[in-house]
């Protein structure tokens, strides 16, 4: 004993931290975490396996404790090296950490671990009939930790956006061992969208515990049909042209003539083999739509110079189609010793432009390689042979490599669309940004994690990481007299916000100031001489604009070409896009289309200090570095101006329809919803207007249907019903069961009025426009409030959330009593004056004071909501 | 040949490991603590790692190998399809050499498997302990080590040992003709298992041979060992003089077709070719046995029930796949087919009827403490089946899945195909 406790024997690292075999230190345990699915290995000097949140929390706490710096490591599938220790840093396993906590099939929301395989939620989810849209190739065997962190696409990102688009709430470990939540699992949270600045951080800014994600409904049906054509560039264009058709698949894959004769080789898939290039097409929706909507993409396919098509039959045709698809990767990497795959993104109409550029550099440098398409997202996958054993043939892939990128960077693409930075993409960062905007990703990872624990070396190049130097203090603004400046262009935007600082001017950036009004102090640097269409891209469904840019225009001008916004702002006649953007004003069809960020593909902005940052592409899949533009989501000019934006457009929906029906009450409405979606009904929207709202609604739009004087739901469909008067039959037939007076169906102008009108109401200088969401039981009680004290409030029931028009902030008592009782939430869209959130920012909250700090130290810049 | 230049062979297979993880889902052993050192791809890595210097094969780590149940889940699930089994085997070949090897499992696998009589003496007396009780009371007394113990397992996991084998009971070298209209000749290659623990399956398989139309012919001088225990242990000497013994035999028999009814030795008897392939003493012998070599199941369906004979069996039934004949010599559909084509049988797929029940030759032996818990998943599955009986289609799984069913008193019973198709069959009494 004495002997024992005498003996010079090294301390144990994370001695008694864990249970037995949850630390491992031993060479011959930690050499198995030394690789990823990537080139890149380096061993870690210990290996911690926590089996819970509690149990990781300590992990972290006791590496900063020790000094030490730690990976977070799912499945380790990730093709950049994001999981290599090369500094003998310390891995923490999260494969352990794998059940879902909760799933709830009525809100279609899921509580998962982060080491939960994507494929176990997909199968949790199916049992209700629902399912988690991302879907990325290696869904068997990475993680949801992993998924989130890479922000990953899947095949399917074309119709449903990745990852982060269905992230609702993640909770992470911070660098120092605290916990905190970020967003929200039903709405959004105020302030900076730290949830989405979380999501694709390739665990550098702390590991990700927990999170809600969204389920969708399982689609009823789809077809499958693979076209064969004389060229890549046939092909193509054939993308192009079905997307420009309004039809939107799940699926657009393309593979080249390399890929096919390999295919063909080990799969026998029966793919044509007299093709250069050929498409798979899947689409998914209402049996009924399907054979028309592949009707058009065979006629599109015709257009461009189709060979051949096949169309799956049944479940088995459908299989072997998919087979070659799938076993493409295996195919190809059964050639030679080893495979390496790139992840280019260009516009999506510039894929033929790009392909060949690419294939120049893999004749130039003698390379095989094979071309693999999400075509629909522009995004593709070099598949380069070689032999890793070879160090000249390493290296020669790697010269391709990074030639490749640079050129999809030149045309207006990114280094990565899907598989993320890591180590591996580090070099080409600089091609892709220019160096502010690397700085700045550097010091939000300083500001948050000043010691670089977190997964150092990764995802932002080291020179730019030179800490979070920030700011001279400044001083604070002084009050002065109240004054207007209006910038012409992002430089002069720069230099009135440098002035200000020197000249002690408090700023706040407004837009068409719909929502706030002009301060009473220092500068209102207003956006709207910013009003410029920068880019409008039909063909790759983008819009790049100023951020004075009114919503109402942009969307007239989406429209003209059958497109429309993936948001609906509020007053869209006043509102502007960055005032829209700052106040992540995603509006009515927020479930089904998504959050207002989600369709932000980048933006300029200027901060605080006048810098200028840049991020984003015309181009919907990047993981290129940290997703900053996250960080004015919702932040209310407090993170200074925002310039330009980039915005994703979307097909118009062939038809749309609204149903106006007269309600007794809210427990009728849920019921009516209930009914439409088990009848496999799904509304784009579904909103119950308080009487209040619904008598303004009668009067102004003379819209009462019978029975009314209570309250209203508006069932808004968009796809097929608007066309199929059976359809329509039956959803009148499920809200009548529901209880509910079905009185009008509008289409066209008469449905878009309506919208119109609720958007617009409450426009002008009085009163508020307060945003609250929680669990059905907060809107019920939302509701009965609003109909006893007679206030206008519309309840959008599918997605979780209620609109509440006040005249004073006094007469919202009630209502921030019921949420706080409810633990519901609420935020801001328009109003002015003092409103603290009853409940505790919390971790979130330091974080987002800590970067407000950071890039705005004396306050010039207006507070972050609700912090 | 030097050990690591031995290794150095699988150098192309192992570098064909591109570390994607799609292995991890369907490996047994990952699924039990999702360890990075327990899956495929950790094992490859491993071993790329030693052929290329950057790692060693000691003590420790041949614990990943060890591990392995080289089931070749892994392998299906592989886009390249590496043969993780291969690797293993060559991995503790590998380490075998290097180490040096325990005498007594050196005696058994060199001294003893080639030498059938010998063997059955000895099995003989074994028998004769656990039937009186001897062997209890040699465990109670704490007889020998690790030996000791894996000896006492495996002595736990039998419940009975029969108290005469196959060969007792059908002599080598005698031919049994077929029963109504001969239309095939086949030789008929009797494992150790059917030799020594399930002699029924043998003569049940046998018997249902026959009733479909096949001449019997059992060969004269059996090795009574595929050559796959072995050369799982990494005894390379030992498994060449029996692959050639057997190559030798198989060829020589004037049949079209040897058939086993078990799984693993069917996929070994298979391997021939490939491990042996280029010897340059018997390495024609060894395809052309390989080739002549037909599962049961694949043989029954191809050769389709004579005219007349009733295959009927009105049983809740399931199927638990052989792991090499589904993954390795990818056979899942003679065996379902034969089954669902049963009159009056309700046959119902089992989830993850493909992964190994934990039994893996000597695994269970050797890794109890892999094997359970394996081995507990795997009944899992069977008890939401509601099936009465589960099916199987090597000797491995019989004893593996009995002893699982016994041990948690389960009532489900546990049944070679053979044994199905034999009872399916039977002519009515008259
Ligand atoms: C054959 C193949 C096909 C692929 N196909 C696709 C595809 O179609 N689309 C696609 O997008 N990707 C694809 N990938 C890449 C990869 O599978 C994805 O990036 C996946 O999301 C990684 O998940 P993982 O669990 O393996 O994460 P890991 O590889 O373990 O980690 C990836 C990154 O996430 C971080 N991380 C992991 N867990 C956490 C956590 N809980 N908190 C914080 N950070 C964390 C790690 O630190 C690391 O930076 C493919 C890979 C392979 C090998
Ligand atoms: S052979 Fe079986 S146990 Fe071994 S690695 Fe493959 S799947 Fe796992
Ligand atoms: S699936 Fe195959 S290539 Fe992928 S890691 Fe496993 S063994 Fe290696």
């Amino acid at each position: 004993m004495l002997k024992r406790l005498f003996s010079k024997k090294k301390a144990v690292p994370f001695a008694g931290l864990l249970p037995p075999g949850q630390v491992l230190s031993a060479p011959h345990e930690r050499f198995p975490y030394s690789y990823d699915a990537s080139n890149w290995r380096g061993e870690p000097s210990c290996v911690l396996i926590p089996r819970d949140s509690a149990e990781l929390a300590a992990c972290v706490r006791a590496c900063r404790r020790e000094g030490r710096r730690f990976i977070a490591r799912g499945a380790g599938t990730n093709l950049s090296g994001a999981t290599v220790a090369p500094d003998g840093e310390v891995v923490i396993s999260l494969t352990r950490l794998n059940r879902v906590l909760e799933l709830d099939p009525l809100r279609r929301r899921a509580l998962v671990e982060c080491g939960v395989v994507n494929l176990d939620l997909q199968k949790a989810a199916s049992a209700h009939g629902l399912f988690f849209a991302p879907d990325p190739a290696s869904q068997k065997a990475s993680t949801l930790g992993g998924n989130l962190a890479v922000n990953s696409g899947g095949p399917r990102c074309l119709k449903y956006g990745i990852t982060t688009h269905h992230v609702m709430a993640v909770e992470i470990i911070r660098p120092d061992g605290s916990l905190a939540w970020l967003g929200d699992p039903l709405g959004e949270a105020a302030g900076p969208d730290l949830r989405g600045l979380l999501v694709g951080s390739e665990g550098t800014l702390g590991i990700i515990s927990r999170a809600w994600v969204k389920l969708l409904p399982l689609p009823k049906a789809a077809r499958t049909a693979l076209f064969s054509f004389p060229g890549v560039a046939e092909a193509v264009r054939a993308v192009s042209e079905i997307i420009a058709r309004g039809i939107v698949p799940s699926t657009l894959e393309l593979m080249d003539a390399f890929i096919l004769k390999a295919v063909e080789q080990f799969h026998h898939a029966g793919y044509p083999q007299d093709a250069a290039a050929v498409l798979l097409a899947e689409v998914e929706g209402e049996e009924e739509d399907l054979g028309e909507m592949m009707g058009e993409v065979l006629e599109a396919a015709r257009r461009h110079g189709c060979l051949s098509f096949q169309a799956a039959e049944d479940g088995e045709s459908r299989a072997r189609l998919w087979e070659g698809r799938r076993g493409a990767h295996a195919a190809v990497a059964c050639l030679r010793p080893s495979v390496w795959v790139e992840d280019g993104t260009v516009p999506r109409n510039r894929l033929a432009e790009a392909l060949e550029r690419l294939q120049e550099i893999g004749r130039k440098e003698a390379i095989q390689v094979g071309y693999l398409f999400h075509a629909g997202d522009g995004n593709f996958h070099p598949l380069m042979l070689f032999d890793d054993r070879i160090p000249e043939e390493r290296e020669k892939v790697r010269r391709a490599g990074g030639e490749m990128l640079k050129a999809c960077v030149d045309l207006g693409g990114t280094i990565t669309g899907e598989h993320g930075v890591g180590i591996d993409k580090l070099p080409y960062m600089e091609y892709l940004h220019d160096p502010v905007t690397l700085a700045v990703m550097g010091e939000v990872k300083a500001v948050l994690d000043p010691e670089n624990l977190c997964n150092p070396g990764k995802l932002i190049p080291p020179a730019f990481l030179s800490g979070a130097a920030g700011l001279a203090p400044s001083g604070r603004p002084r009050p002065q007299e109240a004054r207007e400046w209006v910038p012409g262009g992002l430089a002069e935007a720069a230099d009135m916000i440098r002035r200000a600082r020197l000249e002690g001017l408090s700023v706040r950036p407004g837009g068409g100031g719909s929502k706030a009004a002009a301060p009473d102090t220092g500068v209102r640097l207003s956006s709207r001489a910013m009003n410029a269409v920068l880019d409008f891209d039909p063909a790759n469904l983008t819009l790049s604009a100023g951020a004075g840019l009114g919503v109402a225009e942009a969307e007239a001008l989406a429209e003209s070409r059958g497109l429309e916004l993936g948001f609906a702002a509020c007053f869209p006649g006043t509102a502007t896009l960055g005032g829209a953007l700052s106040c992540s004003d995603s509006g009515p069809w927020r479930e089904s289309r998504g959050r207002l960020g989600d369709s932000l593909l980048g933006l300029e902005a200027v901060l605080p200090d006048g810098r200028i940052v840049s991020i984003g592409r015309k181009v919907v899949k990047n993981v290129a570095g940290l997703d900053l533009g996250r960080l004015w989501v919702g932040s209310r000019g407090g993170l200074g101006l925002v310039a330009s934006l980039i915005l994703k457009l979307y097909p118009k929906p062939p038809a749309e329809d609204l149903l106006v029906a007269a309600c007794p009450d809210h427990a009728q409405a849920a019921a009516g919803l209930e009914a439409l979606r088990s009848g496999g009904l799904e509304p784009a929207a579904y909103c119950l207007l308080s009487p209040a709202l619904a008598e303004r609604l009668g009067e102004e739009l003379g819209l009462r249907p019978a029975g009314s004087g209570g309250m209203l739901v508006l069932a808004d469909f968009r796809g097929r019903l608007g066309r199929s008067g059976a359809l329509r039959r039956r959803a009148v037939g499920a809200l009548t069961a529901g209880g509910m007076e079905p009185g009008f169906e509008l289409q066209g102008e008469n449905r878009r009025q309506v919208w119109d009108w609720l958007r617009q109401y409450g426009a002008g200088p009085e009163g508020g426009l307060l945003r609250l969401w929680g669990p059905a039981g907060a809107l019920r009680e939302w509701t009965n409030l609003a109909r006893d004290h007679s206030l206008p409030l519309a309840c959008h029931l599918g997605g979780h959330e209620a609109w509440l028009h006040y005249p004073s902030l006094d007469s919202l008592g009630p209502w921030l009593d019921s949420a706080a009782r409810l633990g519901a939430r609420f935020s801001r869209l328009k109003g002015e004056g003092p409103l603290r959130p009853w409940w505790p920012a919390g971790e979130a909250g330091v974080m987002a004071r800590q970067i407000k700090d950071h890039f705005d130290p004396g306050g010039f810049f207006p507070e972050l909501p609700s912090f | 040949m030097n050990a690591l230049a031995e290794l150095t062979r699988y150098y192309d297979e192992v570098s064909r490991c591109s570390r994607c993880g799609f292995c991890q889902p369907t490996c047994p052993t990952y699924k039990l603590e999702d360890g990075e050192a327990d899956v495929a791809r950790g094992r490859n890595a491993l071993v790329r790692g030693v052929i290329e210097g950057r790692a060693v094969l000691d003590a420790d780590s041949i614990r990943t190998v060890d591990e392995c149940l080289r089931c070749g889940a892994c392998v299906t699930a592989c886009f390249a399809g590496v043969r993780t089994d291969r690797i293993m085997a060559a991995a503790r070949a590998f380490y075998a050499e290097q180490k040096g090897r325990s005498r007594l499992a050196g005696f058994l696998m060199a001294g003893l498997l080639p030498r059938r009589r010998l063997l059955s003496a000895l099995m003989k007396v074994l028998a004769w302990s656990k039937r009186t009780g001897l062997s209890r009371l040699a465990r109670l007394a704490g007889w020998a080590g690790a030996w000791g113990r894996g000896l006492a397992r495996a002595e736990g996991l039998v419940k009975e040992v029969p108290t005469s084998f196959f060969s007792d009971r059908l002599k080598p070298g005698t031919v049994l003709p077929a029963l109504g209209e001969k239309k095939f000749t086949v030789g008929y290659f009797v494992g150790c298992r059917t030799e020594f623990l399930y002699p029924r399956i043998g003569l049940d398989t046998v018997e249902v041979l026959r009733r479909f139309g096949a001449e019997v012919r059992l060969f004269a001088d059996p090795a009574s060992c595929c050559g796959l225990p072995p050369y799982s242990y990494g005894y390379s000497q030992a498994t060449r003089d029996l692959v050639r013994r057997n190559a030798e035999a198989i060829v020589r028999e004037p049949c079209q077709w040897v058939v086993t009814e078990i799984g693993s030795c069917y996929h070994f008897l298979k391997e021939y070719g490939q491990l042996y392939g280029d010897d340059p003493e018997f390495g024609e012998t060894a395809r052309r046995a390989a080739d002549k070599v037909v599962y049961l199941a694949d043989f029954l369906a191809q050769a389709g029930p004579p005219r007349g004979l009733r295959a009927a069996y009105p049983r809740r039934i399931t199927f638990q796949d052989s792991c090499q004949l589904v993954h390795l010599q990818k056979s899942a559909r003679a065996p379902r087919e034969l089954l669902k084509g049963l009159e009056g049988v309700d046959f119902r797929e089992m989830e993850e009827a493909s992964w190994c029940c934990g039994g893996a030759g000597a695994y269970t032996v050797s890794h109890p403490g892999q094997s359970e818990p394996i081995l507990e998943r795997k009944l899992g599955n069977l008890r939401a089946t509601g099936a009465d009986e589960v099916v199987v289609a090597c000797q491995s799984c019989y004893l593996q899945i009995s002893h699982g069913v016994r041990s948690r008193g389960m009532k489900v019973k546990v049944k070679h195909l053979a044994e199905v198709m034999e009872e399916a069959t039977r002519p009515a009494a008259p």
